[in-house]
């Protein structure tokens, strides 16, 4: 057999021996959709909890600042 | 069909195997494989306009480069293959899949990649040579070595001979 004949052999074997069924595919795919949600709502909730501690602190480090104080002097 | 999931449908079958032939287990390369689809979903804006494949090229380095991470992570080399017998559908692909799963098995990790490349991601040798920073004239010797040692690992799947 050719080199190139060989090729496509393996090619076929390949796409049917490894390739997904289509139930295979939607379940992946089902599967993906889960997790790519979890990736957003663990986002979310990280940037709001950086908004919130942001917001807590800002307060804090803004009366610890030079031009807090400088502002306040008189 | 979002064109997200038209991307994913393309190219799952690929990530999967690409997965497989670098995880200890089928569980552990279906996270590798939808962890891939994550980073290709946060970079889907430049990389839905590469051509398909330069896409695949794209997902192959991910793959590899997670499975280092993970390696890493676990500190313990992976091993093959735990190709999953049972997530085979029929006879037929059942045994084919296993045939397969014990010829790639007898290849190293490079060239179990390269051949995936080849003959299910459908990349030629230059595209391959891209994906895995390697010259194309050492992707064509490893391809001839491997076709020669899976010729003769899948006779019975495709009768070889001689092959010139």
């Amino acid at each position: 057999m050719r080199q190139d004949q060989l090729d496509q052999e393996f090619s076929r074997l390949f796409h049917e021996g490894l390739g997904l069924t289509g139930e295979q595919e939607d379940a992946l795919w089902a599967r993906f959709q889960q997790k790519a949600a979890g990736e957003v709502q663990a986002w979310a909730f990280f940037t709001i909890a950086m908004i919130r501690n942001a917001a807590r602190l800002r307060p804090a480090v803004m009366r610890a600042s030079w031009a807090h104080r400088v502002s306040h002097v008189s | 069909m979002s064109e997200f999931e038209t991307f994913y449908r393309q190219h799952v079958g690929l990530v999967h195997a690409l997965a497989r032939a670098r995880s200890a287990d089928t569980w552990q390369a279906e996270d590798l494989a939808q962890d891939a689809f994550l980073r290709a979903w946060q970079h889907f804006g430049s990389l839905r306009s590469l051509p398909p494949p330069a896409q695949r090229a794209w997902l192959s380095r991910t793959v590899r480069n997670l499975s280092i991470d993970a390696w890493r992570r676990a500190a313990a080399a992976p091993e093959l293959l735990g190709m999953d017998d049972a997530e085979a559908v029929g006879d037929h692909q059942a045994e084919l899949h296993v045939d397969l799963a014990r010829a790639m098995a007898t290849l190293g990790e490079e060239d179990r990649e390269i051949v995936t490349l080849r003959y299910l991601g459908d990349l030629n040798s230059r595209e391959i040579g891209e994906a895995m920073g390697m010259p194309e004239g050492t992707v064509r010797r490893r391809l001839a070595e491997s076709r020669k040692a899976l010729a003769e690992q899948l006779a019975a799947w495709a009768p070889a001979g001689e092959v010139r």
